[in-house]
């Protein structure tokens, strides 16, 4: 008897790989809409590069397959000719050429590398990195079916290292009129912040609808939840690889919530740290691949599992915000080791096997538990830097006060805010506010110093309420009329840390420069109290 | 016959015996040093000169050496004239030899050098030596400078070829200087580029072996 050995996928259903490739397509091709309308909402050309990043990412990927089996194609071409003198080469070859293309699926490759790059990608990285993705990705390894690493991901990959400060740029770049938030993506700030949400402005439905900066793809974490869903039951995908993926991401989190003191908002806060960056668009899409994943039903879920642990992992104790990519590249290596361990094993043989799963398992909530604990101490002491103020108050004249507003810990200056006020006792209001030197640089400050207007472009939408921050500039700083000395003392609610303001304070500063406008606040509460207005 | 076979010690080891390319000896220093086509051509003489140096005095030596210690010894003057290199090419070139650091002593434990030192200098003459010392320095030389020429032209988007002696620049094109890919100056892209080119060395090699033994049959029949 003989064995003969066919490329991975190995399928035991009646559909060819060709037809499920193609609802993959169309499910890609969905992602990639929603992306290019969101992204014309916010401006003709960024929708126009969204477009055209996914454009010559495929092409690219299709030109250089084309060109890897053009002398294959040839020569199969001339033996069919040679066999068959009546037949046409160009169209043999072309014919030739048409199958092996169709069954390379490099656009496939193509679309989810786009969806992988942020809108700002300028395009010779995208096709640099789409020729090293296809060819060093699965064409060396010899093809589809062959290929080691998710090729997608592989450019992904190399675009980061190679352009990572290129890509960076390009997201800035395009967003680069904000005068108050920098290009950072939600999860480069959380990262920033310790991976804690308090503090930032986080809304749970704004991520779930993709309102946000990441990627192109990434982001409409809620449409990717429905092809997901979709794909799972039309056995495009195996569900169980993205639903111990991301069940253990979430229960890891969850732990860390938990452990972070978060009570029952855990449960929401676990919810963002899932729906944030690349993890559902890795789980659904990268992580699927039916050719970089084991065979088996239990090495897929091991496989899973242990994604999930490698992106817990790099995104809350390595330096790198987002681990999705590199995980999953670690798990396709360790792919045909699992197959090996997985091989043989029968039904007697479930203890190992779930063995093994469940170790990966409690290893991620460990790692959940600790990194709740050590982010919270982390962020307490971060938090503490950044809320703690410090002034002196000097009388200039009659009514008139210079203040010096200190923001940092004791020793660790973080900024300083310099400023004169004008009180009118009698009415107890704050008649004027003259800033004369801030310590931060460029953009809110500047506009604060100079007194000019703040100029908010149309992207702040993107982000911010930008008539929420221009009433407040107005109102509270700018003074059209004088201010109440309430409403300031309201807002400060008497007490010598901004972690102890209430939420309805806060929302009210949280314009933007946060920290800084608090710092405003702060200086002219210290001033009405020095003055004895407080009562 | 003989000027045959002579040519043939010389010319084997350029393409077809590329002790890089083809016999992949020696990867350390090419895969350090292929930065830039400054510091591959300054290695790649650097190689020829020890070569030709200890082929010839081994050649030499061949019949006074005693088969049990002659590893020592090749190593011995293998390091001395290693050290000597070294010497004057601090004296005469610092910038290259500074650029360079530690792949010059490195030179002494070069699979290339000992290799050709025990598998063809112990047993041949020294005019077959010093050939075989030439034709394997050049294409080391050859390989490295082709490593070196793509990773330049990736990392930087161009080229620049210095004099060393007086370090002053002989000529500087980067036309792709906007577009270069920083990571082809790093590890990863010596690995890279030095897999593809052996890969495509290789295609070739195989291929026209093919067409000889086709040709080969077609004769025979």
């Amino acid at each position: 008897m003989k064995f003969s050995m066919s490329p991975a996928p190995f399928l035991r259903r009646k559909r060819t790989t060709l037809a499920i490739m193609l609802e993959l397509t169309i499910a890609l091709a969905l992602v990639w809409l929603a992306s290019i309308i969101y992204y014309f909402t916010i401006g003709t050309n960024h929708g126009l590069q969204a477009i055209l990043i996914g454009v010559v990412s495929t092409v690219t990927m299709m030109l250089v397959e084309f060109l890897f089996y053009l002398p294959k194609c040839i020569k199969d071409g001339k033996e069919a000719v040679s066999k068959n003198s009546e037949l046409n080469c160009f169209k043999e070859t072309m014919k030739a050429m048409g199958y092996k293309l169709s069954h390379s699926f490099g656009w496939v490759s193509g679309l989810i590398l786009a969806l992988l790059l942020p809108v700002g990608t300028p395009l010779y990285v995208v096709v640099v990195s789409a020729i090293i993705a296809i060819l060093v990705g699965k064409l060396l390894f010899g093809g589809f079916g062959y290929n080691i690493f998710n090729p997608a991901i592989v450019g992904r990959i190399f675009a980061q290292l190679c352009f990572g400060t290129s890509l960076a740029y390009g997201v800035e770049e395009s967003v680069s009129d904000f005068t108050i938030f920098t290009g950072a993506t939600v999860t480069s700030q959380l990262s920033n912040n310790n991976w804690m949400t308090t503090g930032l402005d986080i809304d749970l439905w704004k991520l779930l609808l993709g309102n946000y900066q990441g990627t192109l793809g990434e982001t409409f974490t809620l449409l990717i939840l429905v092809i997901g869903v979709v794909l799972a039951i039309r056995k495009v995908i195996d569900w169980k690889v993205p639903v111990f993926y991301v069940g253990t991401l979430y229960l890891a989190s969850l732990l860390a919530g938990f452990c972070g003191g978060y009570g029952l908002g855990s449960f929401e806060y676990a919810l963002i740290q899932i729906s944030i960056g690349g993890i559902m668009f890795g789980a659904v899409f990268c992580l699927t691949d039916p050719v970089t994943n084991p065979t088996s039903p239990s090495g897929k879920v091991i496989f899973a599992v242990g994604a999930a642990l490698f992106t817990f992992v790099i995104r809350y104790f390595a330096s790198a915000p987002e681990g999705v990519a590199y995980s999953i590249l670690l798990m396709n290596m360790l792919t045909p080791l699992i197959d090996r361990c997985i091989k043989g094993f029968t039904t007697k043989k479930l203890l190992p096997k779930w063995g093994v799963i469940g170790g990966i398992m409690l290893a991620s909530m460990v790692l959940g538990v600790s990194s709740g604990f050590v982010n919270h101490g982390a962020y307490d002491a971060e938090y503490r830097r950044q809320n703690e103020f410090s002034s002196v108050v000097e009388k200039v004249e009659d009514n008139v006060y210079h203040v010096e507003v200190e923001q940092g810990e004791k020793g660790r200056v973080w900024s300083k805010i310099e400023m004169k006020v004008t009180l009118d006792m009698n009415n107890r209001t704050v008649t004027k506010i003259e800033v004369l030197s801030y310590g931060g640089n460029g953009g809110f400050g500047d506009a604060l110093l100079t007194g000019g207007e703040i100029e908010f472009s149309d992207d702040f939408a993107y982000f911010g309420d930008k008539n929420k921050a221009l009433a407040f500039y107005d109102k509270y700083i700018k003074l059209d009329s004088p201010l109440s000395f309430d409403e300031y003392l309201t807002i400060y609610g008497k007490e010598n840390s901004i972690g102890n303001w209430s939420s309805e304070a806060k929302g009210v500063i949280r314009v933007g420069a946060t920290y800084t406008t608090m710092g405003f606040i702060y200086g002219v509460c210290e001033v009405i109290n020095y003055a004895g207005g407080a009562q | 016959m003989d000027t045959q076979k002579k040519s043939r010690i010389f010319l084997n080891p350029l393409l077809k015996e590329n002790p890089i390319l083809v016999l992949i000896l020696g990867l350390c220093p090419v895969l350090g040093v292929s930065e830039t086509i400054d510091k591959a051509i300054g290695m790649g003489m650097a190689v020829i000169l020890v070569l030709f140096c200890t082929n010839l005095v081994i050649s030499l030596i061949r019949k006074l050496v005693p088969n049990e210690v002659r590893i020592p010894i090749y190593i011995v003057i293998i390091a001395s004239f290693v050290t000597m290199v070294q010497m004057l090419m601090n004296a005469f070139t610092p910038e290259l030899a500074e650029s360079l650091g530690a792949f010059i002593p490195l030179i002494t434990v070069n699979c290339i050098i000992l290799g050709r030192a025990e598998a063809f200098a112990s047993k041949n003459s020294v005019g077959d030596s010093i050939l075989d010392a030439l034709g394997n320095g050049f294409g080391f030389l050859i390989a490295v400078f082709l490593v070196a020429f793509f990773r330049e032209f990736l990392a930087t988007g161009g080229w620049k070829l210095s004099n060393p002696f007086t370090n002053s620049t002989i000529f500087e094109i980067r036309p792709l200087a906007d577009f270069a890919i920083p990571l082809f100056g790093q590890n990863t892209g010596a690995f890279l580029t030095l897999g593809i080119i052996i890969g495509i060395v290789t295609a070739i090699r195989i291929s026209s072996e093919q067409r000889k033994t086709l040709k080969a049959k077609k004769e025979v029949q």
